[in-house]
């Protein structure tokens, strides 16, 4: 049919045919405007295969944290509960322990010596040279109160218990071979090569300590 | 800038298997800290003075605990 409302302004009067359906064509859309927004082309990756990985090694990310989180959880069931971990320290009130004399007391397992010292072994004690002792350590680095000697009751030879109140430094004396301990639990003489541990502990109040780190 | 982004992961993470492995779980360390952190704040904001930590300080501040 003939087109009578599109017709190109050059032929003029003249009966053109259109090939095409030009009652609703769409050429004289302007599409000259839209070529400043059209998205620019991604030369190094024309696919954008970088955004897919990215969402994908995300969720592979999120997957892998979940599956560290469950079996770290799963772990922790096993952990020593709160009534294994109170086992680990000891609280010991002085009050009742009379000067020189020494108590024991069971700390994981092992005797602890706790002894009130009287004013004449500070002071023998404090008063001994360092230089004569096999392992030389000062009295005020071994005890936090000079009153209170607190040490584990394992001889640092072969592990036997020292009895209080032997040997020849007023200490503690070791049956097993014959290890002689001073009142600071420093070795005097005998075979073992350490004075007795000093296990870590604190003072509440004056009158009581809590042994074993909490 | 996220094409420029998006590029420098495609072609130097994404392209190899053992880059892309030791970036997963690197990722998975980072995105896990970052989450809990940002959860257990929110959380700990939320529920302001009844954790045992508030409970605590305020014990101490009586004489009450250690």
């Amino acid at each position: 049919r003939t087109s009578r409302f599109f017709k190109p302004s050059l032929v003029k009067n003249c009966r053109t045919f259109a090939t095409y359906n030009t009652v609703n064509s769409t050429t004289s859309f302007p599409t000259s405007h839209f070529e400043k927004y059209r998205a620019e082309k991604n030369e190094v990756d024309p696919e954008n295969r970088g955004f897919a990985y990215l969402v994908v090694g995300g969720a592979g990310a999120g997957l892998a944290a979940i599956a560290k989180n469950t079996v770290v959880t799963a772990l922790s069931t096993m952990s020593p509960g709160q009534d294994i971990l109170a086992l680990s320290s000891v609280e010991v009130d002085l009050s009742g322990i009379p000067e020189s004399t020494a108590v024991v007391v069971k700390w994981r397992g092992k005797p602890l010596f706790i002894r009130h010292r009287s004013a004449e072994e500070i002071s023998e004690s404090q008063a001994v040279q360092l230089s004569t002792l096999p392992d030389p350590q000062a009295d005020n680095a071994r005890s936090k109160v000079p009153e209170w000697i607190i040490l584990v009751g394992v001889c640092t030879h072969l592990g036997c218990i020292p009895i209080s109140g032997g040997g020849d430094y007023n200490g503690w004396y070791c049956p097993c071979h014959g290890s002689h301990y001073d009142n600071a639990g420093r070795i005097r003489k005998g075979p073992a090569p350490m004075n007795l541990i000093v296990p870590p502990y604190k003072f509440i109040t004056s009158d009581k300590i809590i042994v074993g780190d909490e | 800038m996220s094409n420029a982004l998006t590029n420098i992961f495609y072609k130097y993470v994404a392209r190899r298997n053992s880059t892309w492995m030791a970036g997963a779980i690197l990722g998975a360390f980072v995105l896990d800290s970052t989450v809990s952190g940002a959860v257990n704040t929110f959380f700990d904001s939320v529920n302001k003075g009844k954790l045992w930590k508030d409970v605590y300080a305020e014990r101490v501040k009586k004489g009450i605990s250690q």
